[in-house]
């Protein structure tokens, strides 16, 4: 029998929720500019009545962890399920908070997915395939560092080649199963200022990176079709979750696109 | 500490025993440099990295050759540091390097260069008493980061890469108590190098990162402008020419110590150009921007480089910018 699963729609900018979701996550991975405010958490979790709302949260610069924070903070007797945490800094002051569930991001987990990677498959023993699998889920002083800041779920980044989940007590999981993240970029393309040669940190984006504006890139040196949206290098895959073999502790599952 | 008072100093890559004393007396105080124990390259493929280099040529070509590396530096007055800088390693591999860690203590290393925040807490849980420097990878992007590494024992933070002059100014004033580290020379990663997963596994191919990317939208329409020419700029500019000079009066104002050169298995010519190079830029460095000091640091990119400098070459985009259209 299928395990039950909850299903997480990501809500980037204003587009519509399919049908099948039982809950959605708002913010950004990657980009501190697509924060949702306290007001938009509440008009979010008013309007769309979802059964549970998470909050994402980035990599923070030094004077975007306030704001950051602040959300966090604010919004913590909303009703949602959890804060997706990809810093260091945000995770030692949150995760300490009353009320407020802690996950730690893909991000943060530092999963090795980019192409290449995964290359020379069939010729690595099973040690290296399980380190460029799920290496982080092997370093259990990481693991026990993030329990002791109160995380107790952790996001996984699905790999090239899929492997049983090492078992480690007092983590559930929530699995990606619809992107593979590649890459940040350091500079956001969307603010290059093409005449000026330069990168305009107080242009207003208009927050437009959502995954139907993602842009497709192909190469004659790689076979895949990568994608860029806001400051990210994602890979879209196809994941039929029914075909894994997943442990019930992979209890969540989280989607990305539109259609 | 805020170091602004006095002067940084230089780091350097190193990757042979015959480069330290040449590199010592060019101008670097301080030495970075790794490699691949004869047991580990047993066990693991270069996909599977004891370190952020994942080309051998990058590596000492011995443990040997690097006890007498480590020894030497220290013998003409200079500091090593070891890169044990994975993002992460898995339980089997953590003993391997905790005990690289205490060997190179041992030996004379100054520092580890680390970024797994699970082996600083296995280096202080087995008594490794050493510096930790904060690899870039770590990324310690803001006060509140730095002070989680600082009490895991992180003494030094190296700074990411994307990070602004004033946003690295607001992170040391409000955690003034590490020291701090910017790259300078080399290596402009167009990717937050600790949240990129593509591989470098050769120096003799264009990496991942600079491949012929070609952008359409989901229609298969042109991209906006502005994102294709950015990728453009990155394909088009070698990343290896990546500069800082223009900032360096505000980095040093802003409390940074460490001025750091990227380029681990670069001949040692290039490497001696660009350590040389450096220190004579720092001698005249002025406490203020002014136009003379961004002309001579045009001057000197475009010397050690052969071309004028470009924004996506360019570490620090906001000092300086608006020149770089200029023909000079």
């Amino acid at each position: 029998m299928p395990l039950k699963r909850s299903h997480y729609f990501h809500l980037q900018g204003s587009g519509p929720i399919p049908e099948g979701w039982d809950g959605i996550r708002v913010g950004s991975e990657t980009c501190s500019r697509l924060l949702p405010t306290r007001q938009d958490i509440r008009r979010i979790s008013e309007e769309k009545n979802a059964a549970r709302l998470s909050l994402v949260t980035p990599v923070a610069g030094p004077d975007e962890v306030g704001d950051v924070l602040n959300v966090i903070l604010t919004s913590a007797g909303l009703r949602w399920g959890e804060v997706v945490v990809n810093d260091w800094g945000i995770l030692d002051a949150a995760g300490g908070l009353e009320g407020i569930q802690i996950t730690a991001g893909r991000l943060l987990m530092r999963f090795r997915r980019g192409p290449g990677v995964f290359d020379p498959w069939d010729e690595l023993d099973l040690f290296s395939r399980r380190y460029l699998a799920w290496g982080p889920l092997y370093d259990s002083p990481l693991l026990a560092l993030l329990k002791r800041k109160g995380v107790s779920r952790i996001e996984l980044d699905p790999p090239r080649h899929w492997l049983p989940l090492p078992v480690q007590e007092g983590f559930r999981y929530s699995l990606h199963g619809d992107t593979r993240l590649i890459a940040v970029s350091a500079a956001c393309p969307w603010l290059y200022d093409a005449e000026k040669g330069s990168w305009n940190p107080m242009t207003t984006c208009g927050c437009l990176c959502a995954p139907q504006n993602d842009l497709r890139m192909t190469s004659s040196v790689f076979e895949g079709t990568l994608l860029l949206r806001d400051r990210a290098v994602i890979e879209r895959i196809e994941v039929d979750i029914n075909e894994l073999d997943l442990p019930d502790t992979v209890d969540r599952i989280i989607g990305h696109r539109i259609s | 500490m805020k170091s602004g008072i006095k002067n940084p100093q230089i780091l350097a890559p190193v990757n042979a025993l015959e480069e330290v004393v040449p590199l010592l007396e060019a101008g670097a105080h301080w030495l970075y440099g790794g490699v691949i124990p004869r047991e580990w390259a047993d066990r693991f493929p270069l996909t599977v990295p004891l370190n952020q280099r994942t080309f051998e040529s990058a590596q000492f070509p011995s443990m040997s050759e690097l006890e007498k590396a480590i020894k030497r530096t220290r013998t003409k007055g200079g500091a090593f540091a070891l890169t044990l800088n994975a993002p992460y390693y898995m339980d089997e591999q953590m003993p391997l390097v905790v005990e690289l860690g205490l060997w190179a203590a041992h030996t004379g290393a100054e520092a580890l260069i680390v970024a797994d925040p699970g082996l600083v807490v296995s280096l202080r849980n087995e008594g490794v008493e050493i510096p930790l420097h904060l690899s870039t990878m770590g990324i310690a992007a803001n006060a509140r980061s730095v002070n989680f590494y600082a009490r895991q024992g992180i003494t030094r933070v190296i700074l990411p890469r994307f990070l602004s002059l004033a946003q690295i100014a607001a992170l040391i004033e409000a955690m003034p108590s590490v020291e701090y580290e910017a790259f300078i020379l080399v290596g402009k990663c167009p990717h937050i190098e600790g949240l990129c997963t593509f591989i470098h596994d050769s120096p003799d191919r264009r990496w991942p990162c600079e491949w012929p990317w070609d952008l359409a939208d989901q229609a298969g329409g042109h991209p906006p402008v502005n994102v294709s020419r950015h990728l453009a700029g990155i394909r088009e500019s070698d990343r290896r020419d990546g500069c800082g000079l223009c900032a360096l009066p505000a980095l040093k104002a802003a409390g940074v110590s460490i001025f750091k050169i990227v380029g681990r298995g670069a001949p040692l010519e290039r490497k001696l150009r660009l350590v040389r190079r450096l220190s004579r830029v720092m001698e005249k460095m002025p406490d203020e921007l002014d136009e003379a000091w961004l002309r001579m640091c045009r001057e000197s990119y475009r010397e050690l480089y052969g071309h004028p400098c470009s924004e996506h070459n360019c570490y620090y985009p906001e000092v300086g910018s608006g020149d770089r259209g200029r023909k000079d």
